[in-house]
C-alpha cells in the first residue's frame, strides 16, 4: 500500500504563483544600494513571509474575506509609471497629472508634498523654514540613504515587525516607495503634509510604506490619498503604516482610499502612543475591489489617547473588511471610534472592532460606534464590535447598528415638498455628516462629501 | 484605588455528597461498545442504536473548538469520565416520593423538589446521574393529552413522534458536544402541548450530579403545538469534587403556529463541571420562543441559546445572566438567525465577574436574505467587581437584507463610586449598598423570571456577594 503523506502546511497561493522571490528581495536592495543591515531585514522579513501560512476563513480575522478567488498569478512588482522621468523627480507639481495634482491639494496650503508612483518617489517637496528646524519629510529610500539612524530605529521595531502577519511580513521583504516624516522635539506644524500613492498599468503591484515619528510634543498632519491612474485592470496594494507618537506628541493620520474598484489592497497601520501622546485617525474607504485593512492602536503610554473618525461607501462588488484594535495598556489611557459606512448594489463590508484593555489598563475610558446603512437589498454588512477587558476600574461601550434608511425621515422631507430622491440624498449625507463633523481638514470633508455623493449616483 | 471585593466560594451550599450506591456504572471512558451498551440497556431501536454510533463518530472526527475557554477545552480528559450510571434497577421513572430510594430522596429533599412540586409546579421531573429516577404531572394537564415524561420512556411509549423530532433542531453532526450527546444521551424531558392548551404553572426538571467524574448528558425535547403555551424551569446541581465532571445536554425545541414557549435555566452547577450545552429553538409563524438563561454555577459555561424564526411574525427572547467567581468562566449568550420576513428580537445580557472570574457575552444576528423588516435590538451590559475579574464582549452581526433595524449596545463597569456614595449617605452599609446596586443591575432579567426562582436567584447572587466589600 502507497504511504500516506499528509500536507499540513496549507496551500500557499501568493508563493505558488510565483510572482515575488527571494531573489527579487535582494536584486530589489541591490538596485535600492541599500546598506547591509536593511537587506538583512529585508531577508528575514521574507522567511517570516514564507513561514506564515495564508491567511483562511478558518482564521477568526479572515472569516468573512475570501482570498480563494484571488487571481495572484496576475500580479507582479510595477514598472515605473508612466509619467515618470527616466531618473530622478519632475522638477514641478505641474509636471504631473491633474488627478494627483488633486491629489496633494495643489491648491491649497502644505507644509510638504510627496509623490509615490508605481513604488517609486516622483515629485517632492518640503518647505524649507520647516527642513531648517530639523522636519524630515521625505521618500524612505531617501530618508535610509540621508537618516538612517532614525530609520533603522523605528522600521518594523514596535509597531508592524514582520511577525505581524503576512502581509507584513511581505511588506517588509518588498516595500519600495515609502514615506518617512520625522518631527524633531516640540515642532507644531499647522498645515498638512500632503502625499500621494498612485498605481498605473494591469498587475501592477506596490508595497507602499509609511513611517510617522512625532518626538516628544510635536504636533502635525499627515494626510494621504491612494489613487488609480487611468483604467488599469487588476492591480495589488500590499502597504504598512507605522506612527509613533513620542511623550506629548500628537499625530493625525489620514487616508483617503480611492484606489479603482479593481484594485486588491491590503495594509496594516500601527500607531504606538507614548505618554500623553493623542494619535487620531480619519479615514475615507472609497475604492478598491477587496480591502483588508488593519487600523490597530496600542496606548502604552499612561494617559495616552486615540481617536478615529472614519467613513466607507461600498458599491457594485466592492468588498471592504476593516479591522481596528484599540489596545489600552498604560494607565488613564482613552480611545473614542466612529465608523459610518453605506453599503449599494452589492456592496459588502465587514467591520470587526475590539477594545481590549490589559490588567494594567486602570481607569481606562473607551468607546466604539460602528454604523450602516444598507441602500439596497442586495447590500450586506457584518458587523462583530468586541471587548476584552481585564481590568476593572474603567469604562467600556460600544455600540453598532446596521439598518436601512428611516421611512419617516424620508417621509418628514417629501411632506416638505422635497423629491424622493433628493429626500434620501440628504439623508445619506446627514448620516454621514456625524463623522464629517469630527473631521478637522476642510479638503478631505469636502473631497470625502463629493465623493459620497458621486457614489450615491442619481 | 481601585474598590476591591472578594468572594467566598466555599460556600455552594449544594457541595455535599452521598455515597455511590448503583445499579449500574459502565466502565470509565468512551468507544463503540459503550455506546451500543447504554443503547442495549435501555432497549432502544435499532435506528436509535444507529443514530448514536453516527454521533459517536462523529465527535472522535471533530476537531476540538479553539475559539471559546480559552483552552481550558483541551485540558478535558474524555477518558476519565463516567459517561452512563444507572441509579436504580427499576426502568420506568417512579411517580411517587415514596418509591424513590431512601438516599437520593435525601438528596433531592435536601434541594427542596418535593417541596416546591406542592407549592407551585404543574409537574415535575428529577434526574439522578444518567437516568430520570422521579416524575410526575398534574391529573388534569394529562387528561388534556399534554405529555411530560423523561426522553427514554418517550422513546418507549411514543417513538413516532420522538423519531419524527429528534435531531430535527440540532443534528448530531452539529458541533463536537452535540454529537458527543446524541452517542451517549440518557434522560432528559419530552414535553408535548397539544394545540391550544395553556399551561398554567410551570413544569420543571432537576438535574443532579451525585458521581465523582461523572458525564452527564441528558436530551430534551419540546414540542408547542399551534396556540399552546408553556413555561420549562430547569435547575442543576453537582456535589464539589476536587476533579472535574461534565455535562453536556442538548435542547430542541418546536414552537408551532401562534405557540409560545418559555423555557428557564438556573444553572448552579459545582465549580468543577464543564457546561457545554447546544440549546436551540425554531419559531414558527407568530410563535414566540423565549429563552431565561441563569449561569451562575460550573468551571466552565459554553452555552449560547439560540433561536431561529422560521416563519412570518416568530419572535425570539433570549435573557441572560451570568455570575462569575472565582476560577469561573462563564461563556455565553445568544443567537438568533432571521429567516422569515417581519420576524423580530430581543437579546439582553448581564454579567457580573468577581474574585478573578470571567465573563464573556457571545451572540449572533444573523438576518438572513429575504427576512425583510426583521428587528433586533442586542444589548449586554457587564460589571467587573474587582481587579483581578475580567469581561469580554463578542456580538457578532451578519446582515444580508436590507429591510431591517439592528442595534447593538455594550457596556462595562465597575460598581459606580457615586451610587455607592450616594447609598451609603443615607446610611446604608457598604455591603448592603453594593448589594443592592447589583440587585438592580441584574433586575431587568430576574424580574421575568416567576416568582419564586427570582427570589432564589436573588438570594444567590446575595449569596455570592456576601462578604464582596472590602
Amino acid at each position: 500500500m502507497a504511504e500516506l503523506t499528509i500536507n499540513t502546511k496549507r496551500p500557499d497561493k501568493i508563493l505558488e504563483a510565483g510572482i515575488f522571490s527571494l531573489g527579487e528581495v535582494e536584486a530589489l536592495s541591490a538596485q535600492l544600494n541599500e546598506p547591509a543591515w536593511l537587506r538583512d531585514k529585508r531577508k528575514t522579513a521574507w522567511s517570516v513571509f514564507e513561514e506564515t501560512p495564508m491567511p483562511t476563513s478558518a482564521d477568526e480575522d479572515w472569516r468573512r474575506t475570501d482570498l480563494r478567488k484571488v487571481k495572484w498569478q496576475k500580479f507582479q512588482l510595477a514598472r515605473p509609471a508612466s509619467f515618470a522621468p527616466a531618473a530622478g523627480q519632475v522638477a514641478k507639481l505641474a509636471d504631473l497629472p491633474e488627478s494627483i495634482r488633486d491629489a496633494v491639494g495643489e491648491n491649497y496650503a502644505a507644509a510638504g508634498r510627496l509623490v509615490i508612483a508605481n513604488g517609486r518617489a516622483v515629485y517632492n517637496e518640503l518647505d524649507p523654514a520647516l527642513a531648517a528646524k530639523g522636519v524630515i519629510f521625505t521618500d524612505l529610500s531617501s530618508a535610509v540613504a540621508e537618516h538612517p539612524d532614525l530609520v533603522q530605529k523605528y522600521l518594523g521595531a514596535e509597531a508592524v515587525p514582520p511577525s505581524n502577519s503576512k502581509f507584513a511580513a511581505l511588506n517588509s521583504a518588498l516595500w519600495q516607495g515609502g514615506v518617512f516624516l520625522y518631527l524633531p522635539k516640540n515642532v507644531e506644524v499647522e498645515a498638512p503634509f500632503q502625499a500621494a500613492f498612485v498605481v498605473e498599468g494591469e498587475g501592477s503591484t506596490i508595497f507602499p510604506r509609511v513611517l510617522l515619528v512625532g518626538d516628544t510634543y510635536s504636533n502635525a498632519t499627515y494626510i494621504e490619498e491612494n489613487i488609480s491612474l487611468g483604467e488599469h485592470g487588476q492591480a495589488l496594494n500590499t502597504g504598512v503604516t507605522e506612527i509613533y507618537a513620542g511623550d506629548g506628541a500628537q499625530l493625525r493620520h489620514v487616508d483617503v482610499q480611492r484606489w479603482g474598484e479593481d484594485v486588491y489592497n491590503f495594509n496594516v497601520k500601527r500607531s504606538v502612543g507614548q505618554n500623553d501622546s493623542m494619535v487620531i485617525w480619519e479615514t475615507g474607504q472609497l475604492g478598491g475591489r477587496l480591502t483588508k485593512s488593519y487600523y490597530d492602536s496600542l496606548l502604552p503610554g499612561n494617559g495616552s489617547m486615540m481617536e478615529f473618525n472614519g467613513i466607507y461607501f461600498m458599491r457594485g462588488k466592492q468588498h471592504l473588511d476593516v479591522d481596528t484594535l484599540m489596545n489600552h495598556i498604560g494607565f488613564a489611557t482613552s480611545g473614542d471610534l466612529l465608523l459610518h459606512g453605506a453599503l449599494k448594489d452589492h456592496g459588502r463590508s465587514v467591520f470587526t472592532g475590539l477594545i481590549k484593555i490589559e490588567p494594567s489598563g486602570q481607569q481606562t475610558n473607551s468607546y466604539l460606534k460602528n454604523e450602516n446603512l444598507l441602500l439596497d437589498r442586495t447590500a450586506r454588512s457584518d458587523s462583530i464590535p468586541s471587548l476584552e477587558i481585564d481590568a476593572n476600574d474603567v469604562r467600556a461601550s460600544h455600540g453598532a447598528t446596521i439598518g436601512k434608511i428611516d421611512e419617516e425621515y424620508i417621509f418628514y422631507l417629501m411632506s416638505r415638498g422635497i423629491a424622493r430622491k433628493t429626500a434620501v440624498r440628504m439623508v445619506v449625507e446627514g448620516f454621514f455628516y456625524k463623522v464629517f463633523d469630527r473631521m478637522h481638514n476642510e479638503r478631505v470633508r469636502e473631497k470625502l462629501f463629493n465623493a459620497v455623493s458621486a457614489k450615491l449616483g442619481d | 484605588m481601585a474598590q476591591t471585593f472578594d468572594v467566598n466560594l466555599d460556600e455552594y451550599k449544594y457541595g455535599f455528597n452521598v455515597p455511590e450506591n448503583y445499579a449500574f456504572k459502565a466502565r470509565k471512558g468512551l468507544d463503540e461498545d459503550i455506546v451500543k451498551e447504554i443503547s442495549w440497556m435501555k432497549k432502544e431501536p435499532e435506528w436509535m442504536t444507529e443514530f448514536r454510533l453516527r454521533g459517536y463518530r462523529h465527535f472522535l472526527e471533530r476537531p476540538m473548538p479553539q475559539w471559546g475557554g480559552r483552552g481550558q477545552l483541551n485540558t478535558i480528559n474524555f477518558d476519565e469520565i463516567y459517561y452512563y450510571i444507572k441509579p436504580t434497577d427499576s426502568d420506568r421513572a417512579f411517580t411517587s416520593w415514596d418509591d424513590v430510594p431512601e438516599d437520593i430522596k435525601n438528596t433531592f429533599d435536601r434541594l427542596g423538589i418535593p417541596e416546591a412540586e406542592q407549592k407551585f409546579l404543574a409537574g415535575v421531573g428529577a434526574q439522578y446521574e444518567s437516568e430520570v429516577i422521579y416524575h410526575s404531572i398534574l391529573e388534569d394537564l394529562e387528561n388534556k393529552g399534554v405529555l411530560f415524561l423523561d426522553m427514554d420512556a418517550a422513546l418507549r411509549e411514543h417513538p413516532d413522534i420522538v423519531k419524527e423530532y429528534f435531531s430535527m433542531v440540532v443534528p448530531p453532526e452539529d458541533n463536537k458536544f452535540a454529537a458527543l450527546n446524541t452517542a451517549v444521551w440518557s434522560g432528559g424531558s419530552f414535553i408535548y402541548v397539544p394545540p391550544g392548551v395553556h399551561v398554567d404553572l410551570p413544569l420543571q426538571a432537576y438535574f443532579r450530579i451525585n458521581a465523582q467524574n461523572m458525564g452527564q448528558f441528558e436530551r430534551t425535547l419540546i414540542i408547542v403545538d399551534e396556540g399552546a403555551y408553556v413555561h420549562y424551569v430547569e435547575g442543576c446541581t453537582a456535589p464539589t469534587y476536587s476533579t472535574d465532571s461534565l455535562h453536556s445536554a442538548v435542547v430542541e425545541i418546536i414552537v408551532k403556529e401562534g405557540g409560545r414557549c418559555r423555557y428557564s435555566t438556573i444553572q448552579n452547577w459545582s465549580h468543577n463541571v464543564y457546561n457545554l450545552v447546544t440549546k436551540r429553538a425554531q419559531a414558527y409563524k407568530n410563535a414566540t420562543m423565549e429563552w431565561v438563561d441563569g449561569n451562575l454555577g460550573s468551571k466552565l459555561t459554553m452555552k449560547y441559546p439560540s433561536v431561529y424564526l422560521m416563519e412570518e411574525g416568530a419572535h425570539g427572547e433570549v435573557l441572560s445572566i451570568a455570575f462569575a467567581g472565582k476560577g469561573q468562566q462563564q461563556d455565553a449568550g445568544g443567537k438568533i438567525i432571521h429567516v422569515a420576513p417581519n420576524t423580530s428580537s430581543i437579546i439582553t445580557s448581564k454579567s457580573i465577574s468577581k474574585g478573578g472570574g470571567r465573563t464573556t457575552y457571545r451572540g449572533l444576528i444573523k438576518v438572513a436574505p429575504g427576512a425583510v423588516n426583521s428587528k433586533s435590538n442586542v444589548v449586554c451590559d457587564a460589571l467587573i467587581l474587582d481587579e483581578d475579574s475580567a469581561s469580554d464582549t463578542f456580538p457578532y452581526i451578519e446582515i444580508e437584507e436590507d429591510e431591517v433595524s439592528i442595534g447593538h449596545e455594550a457596556s462595562v463597569s465597575k460598581v459606580s463610586e457615586e451610587q455607592l456614595f450616594y447609598l451609603m449617605s443615607r446610611g446604608i452599609s457598604e455591603d448592603q449598598a453594593a448589594n443592592m446596586i447589583v440587585s438592580g443591575f441584574i433586575e431587568p432579567i430576574v424580574k421575568e423570571l416567576p416568582m419564586e426562582y427570582a427570589l432564589e436567584m436573588n438570594r444567590l447572587i446575595e449569596m455570592e456577594m456576601e462578604g464582596s466589600v472590602g
